[in-house]
């Protein structure tokens, strides 16, 4: 088993953000139920954000849980999580919610606001036995700690029973991070030509590295690299001489050309702040209201460090290629041979046509002791509906999935283990040693090894951090994915000028 | 003559005021049974709902918002892709608008198939081919312009059958007659249609229809896999859910020869079966959608089992939902590696290549006969190997009726966002008033590596290999991968 780690977070949760603590003016005696009650027959709600290729994974897992349990699961997809959030937040006075649902920390929040979220501390304490399914019984057992702690805290640092203890809202579900995918397929061929040319891991090194790459390319950009290693107009001329293509570099010029990509600007910005010592932003432990606290001098370092890469032609954003959200389209064009972005898009950089090989490493980081990745992904909640029995019932279909199931759906879609259960189960293991042969199978392997072997391993000191919610804190997240576009675009512009503006924008969270 | 306009606006309104109440439908009145899947619901919400905007679209551009946000304007269809999203021409904008429709989400029907996601597709596709009048619309301050991907516009459509009709907001239409369930959750101060639509769905909620309940009668829900050959497939299509009324297909089991790569997608040849007559073998396009990496792990010449459903597009039968893992319950199985396979490192060939018809090559289609398009009917669906003279068109629109003189390539390629490219060109065959039969080239934007299209010169004769499919009345070949090493293209004027 591997050791579980103590994480920033924790530190940051007992320290800072005690959020509506003072709100507390219930406790969780009206959730009791009896958990003997007989929930076979029981038909409940469960409401999901995925697309068709996850939902038809779900559809799978639950068909077995309605078998083991006989209870009905009406499972919906709203298409996407801010519409899954509107669809709750909207149903909450009809009372027309789900009894289970899928969500992040800050709808969490709001939820809480309404009333209409569970405590799932009772049942934690009362109901954490799983009687269904042929699991072995020392796995039968449902604990809090059953669960990585970078992913149960975000669940309990947003409603407060104590100053130093949280409710429990939410259990993890899925779970991913950014990561790097590379070309390994130009590595392989760069590293043969200049063994200096190798994956970056800081991003000082990304800046000595990034010009070599563009050096060694520029013979060929728009035109395509032989076998031979000579530049040929396209393929069918490297055909005519007698050589195949190592890779097709058509669509792109040195104009064009940056060595590395980072999708969200937003994720850019927050992780950033963090490796360079800053703080992003803090909770009121008395009001539970937030504050922006990245106006610092660490912040403009990092900021500093991101647009000297830019200006070095070593770092690009979507923006560069007039993409609006992601870089995986110039990066299959060979725009970039690296590109950070969500372990859940990595098949998204997947060429087609068997274009280039496809890797992954872990993300560029400053110095060693401020390893930091963005932690994201949703989390199960019970919602404050239904009878006793339904109540049971959504509660069982929650520790099924989050455990029983996880193994199954982390390696179908590439989302990560949520507890050591399933992470060390024979079906996981069997899916890193054995991922199948496919480019998309293949590179969803190297991520979670990648996750497995240096993000959650201790010895490697990453930290997989999430901010704690407050009201209003995914407006100040939207508002600092912007910053890139003056930081990158609007050179005359200092960084300090840039962070002052930003303040000014969101002057209504801006500490008194 | 304003009072006499303002008795006709009163009376309008009291003729209209039943139709847009809030709850125009009784549960007993709108829960009647349907006849069949196929049977429009009634609609009065959507026939009720006017558009307010309607006087903004005729001097507005959909890809200029204004001021206030709101983006308005006349499209035309290009193409569909599926119950909620369209690709539209808009004046004045290059690229193709393509549309995400706000509000709804209708079950999968391209590269995976879910219930009710054909008949959904369906029922965009005949409204909006006999639309007259085509408006889009969007609100950006509340939806933004695009999706989160950021590849497609978002918008509501308004559309109407004749310039003396109504216009009707076909999203709203589309929930009203239940293939989609309401998916608009926030309200928008310049288009406030969320009520309308969780009105629309309350019908739909309350008696189950279609996604709201029912079992797509077209769809195969039991889980059974029939194995069984493209041969087959084509000749009794019918029977395995194919047809061009909407219909999802049952899941397949089909082992094949790999005969050709249009980026991750392919064509697949039979190994058993083959015609009694000729001896053919009959072959078919597989779509592989996106990000399924098909091509880095199956090679033309292997030989396959692959899961998978048939469904008809644009006329012509294919293979889609292809199960893509290597792994799991329905992956894909190798019978025999061909020689291009990297997971043969032998010398000698796979043996069991022997065991099948592991033969490439394609079938000679030699047109210099033809007088016709219906002579081009029976390659239709297979690999061909023929001659193709390179033509002008009228550059910059889809006019391609004619021959026309020019200069540049401009003249003989079109490409849109996505590098899907065609290349004009002609046949040997000739129609009786000696006019030709027009044959195109059409090169996936995936295709690897890409054709550059200086392979081509204008006036020039070539002979292809590429898999010939119909495209309304005519048909076109579609270029392979690995068009270079495969001689796919010889220049022979």
């Amino acid at each position: 088993m591997k050791k579980r780690k103590t994480p920033l977070i924790l530190v940051f949760a007992t320290l800072i953000p005690l959020a509506l603590v003072s709100c507390d003016v219930k406790d969780d005696i009206k959730y009791k139920v009896s958990f003997d009650v007989d929930i076979s027959g029981t038909k409940i709600d469960f409401w999901t954000p995925f697309g068709a290729a996850i939902e038809e994974v779900i559809e799978d897992l639950l068909l077995t849980f309605e078998e083991e349990t006989g209870v009905t699961v009406m499972h919906e997809s709203k298409g996407g999580y801010d519409s899954l959030k509107q669809a709750i937040d909207l149903s909450a006075t009809s009372n027309k919610f789900p009894h289970l649902a899928l969500g992040y920390p800050d709808h969490f929040a709001g939820y809480v606001k309404k009333d209409i979220i569970v405590r799932l501390d009772y049942y934690f304490e009362n109901g954490g036995t799983y009687d269904y399914g042929e699991y072995e019984e020392e796995d039968r057992a449902f604990k809090v700690d059953d669960f990585y702690e970078d992913y149960m805290l975000e669940n309990q640092t947003i409603e407060w029973k104590s100053d130093t203890e949280g409710w429990t809202l939410g259990v993890p579900f899925n779970k991913s991070t950014e990561i790097m995918t590379y070309n390994e397929t130009f590595f392989t061929w760069a590293q043969a030509k200049n063994p200096e040319i190798t994956i970056p891991t800081t991003w000082d090194e990304a800046g000595v590295i990034g010009p070599k790459i563009t050096t060694l390319l520029r013979p060929y950009f728009g035109k395509v690299i032989g076998t031979d290693d000579i530049a040929y107009a396209n393929a069918h001329a490297a055909n005519e001489a007698g050589a195949s293509v190592v890779l097709d570099l058509i669509n792109t010029s040195e104009d064009l050309f940056r060595p590395l990509s980072y999708d969200s600007q937003a994720n850019l910005f927050i992780t950033t702040v963090r490796q360079f010592g800053g703080t992003y932003t803090e909770v009121d432990r008395e009001t539970g209201d937030g504050y922006l606290a990245y106006n610092s001098q660490e912040t403009i370092n990092g900021l500093q460090k991101l647009r000297d890469l830019f200006n070095a032609n070593v770092l690009g954003v979507p923006k560069v290629w007039e993409e609006s959200k992601y870089s995986s389209g110039p990066f299959k064009d060979v725009m970039a041979v690296m590109a950070i972005g969500s372990t859940a898009g990595v098949a998204n950089n997947a060429p087609a046509g068997n274009k280039f090989n496809l890797s992954a490493a872990p993300i560029l980081h400053n110095t060693p002791d401020h390893k930091y990745v963005i932690s994201q992904g949703t989390n199960l909640a019970l919602l404050d509906k239904g009878s006793e029995a339904e109540r049971v019932a959504a509660w069982r279909l929650l520790q099924y999935l989050s455990k029983y199931a996880n193994a199954e759906f982390a390696q179908r879609t590439g989302y990560f283990p949520a507890c050591e259960y399933a992470e060390n189960s024979d079906y996981y293991q069997d899916f890193l040693e054995n991922p199948g042969v496919s480019t998309t199978e293949k590179i969803k392997m190297r991520v979670a090894k990648v996750n497995s072997e240096v993000y959650i391993d201790e010895t490697q000191n990453w930290t997989k951090f999430v901010d704690p919610p407050f009201v209003g804190s995914a407006h100040v997240r939207n508002e600092v994915g912007t910053i890139g576009d003056a930081l990158f675009f609007d050179q005359n512009k200092t960084i300090q000028e840039i962070l002052n503006i930003s303040y000014t924008t969101l002057n209504e969270f801006v500490r008194p | 003559m304003k009072k006499l306009k303002k008795i006709i606006l009163a009376l309008a309104v009291l003729v209209l005021l039943p139709l847009s109440g809030c709850d125009p439908i009784t549960p007993e009145e709108s829960c009647k049974k349907l006849a069949n899947a196929d049977e429009l619901i009634a609609t009065p919400i959507t026939d009720s709902f006017k558009f307010a905007q309607e006087s903004l679209y005729q001097n507005s551009n959909f890809t200029i918002p204004k001021a206030n946000g709101l983006m308005i304007g006349e499209a035309s269809v290009k193409s569909h892709t599926d119950g909620d999203t369209v690709n539209f021409s808009v004046e004045d904008y290059e690229e193709t608008v393509r549309l995400r429709f706000l509000g709804i989400n209708t079950p999968e029907s391209t590269a995976k198939i879910e219930p009710w996601g054909q008949k959904a597709s369906l029922f965009v596709k005949r409204i909006l081919e006999e639309a007259e009048t085509i408006v889009l619309i969007n609100d950006t301050t509340t939806f933004g312009e695009r999706d989160s991907s950021g590849n497609r516009h978002l918008g509501y459509i308004w559309y109407r059958a004749s310039a003396s009709s109504d216009f009707r907001l076909l999203n709203l239409e589309i929930v009203e007659q239940c293939f989609s369930k309401n998916f608009l959750f926030v309200d928008s101060d310049l288009l406030p249609y969320r009520p309308l639509f969780e009105q629309a769905a309350e019908r739909g909620e309350k008696c189950g229809y279609r996604v709201f309940g029912t079992k797509d009668p077209d769809y195969d829900y039991s889980g059974e896999v029939a194995a069984i050959t493209i041969r087959e497939i084509r000749d009794n299509y019918e029977d395995y859910g194919v047809s061009e009324g909407g219909s999802s297909g049952k899941q397949l089991r089909i082992s094949g020869l790999v005969v050709g790569q249009m980026g991750d997608s392919m064509v697949l040849r039979d190994i058993t079966d083959a015609d009694e007559d000729t001896g053919e073998y009959a072959s078919m396009y597989a779509y592989a959608g996106y990000n399924t990496s098909l091509a880095s792990f199956i090679a033309v010449g292997d030989i396959i089992m692959i899961y998978a459903r048939a469904t008809m597009f644009s006329g012509n039968i294919q293979l889609s939902d292809l199960k893509t893992n290597t792994t799991g319950k329905q992956k894909i199985e190798w019978l025999a590696f061909g020689t291009n396979s990297q997971f043969w490192t032998e010398d000698e060939p796979d043996p069991r290549l022997s065991n099948y018809p592991s033969d490439i090559s394609p079938y000679l289609m030699d047109t210099s006969s033809f007088k016709t398009y219906e002579d081009f009917a029976p390659y239709s669906g297979y690999v061909v190997k023929t001659n193709v003279t390179i033509r002008y068109v009228t550059p910059f629109t889809d006019d391609e009726d004619d021959d026309v003189s020019g200069e540049g390539d401009e003249y003989y390629y079109k490409k849109d966002s996505n590098k899907n490219m065609t290349v004009y060109g002609k046949s040997d065959g000739l129609t009786t008033d000696n006019r030709p039969l027009y044959m195109n080239l059409r090169v996936s934007g995936e295709v690897y590596p890409y054709p550059d299209y200086g392979l081509f010169e204008p006036g020039h004769t070539y002979e292809v290999i590429g898999y010939l499919a119909k495209y309304f009345d005519r048909y076109q070949v579609q270029l392979f991968n690995n068009i270079p090493g495969n001689d796919y293209i010889v220049p022979l004027t």
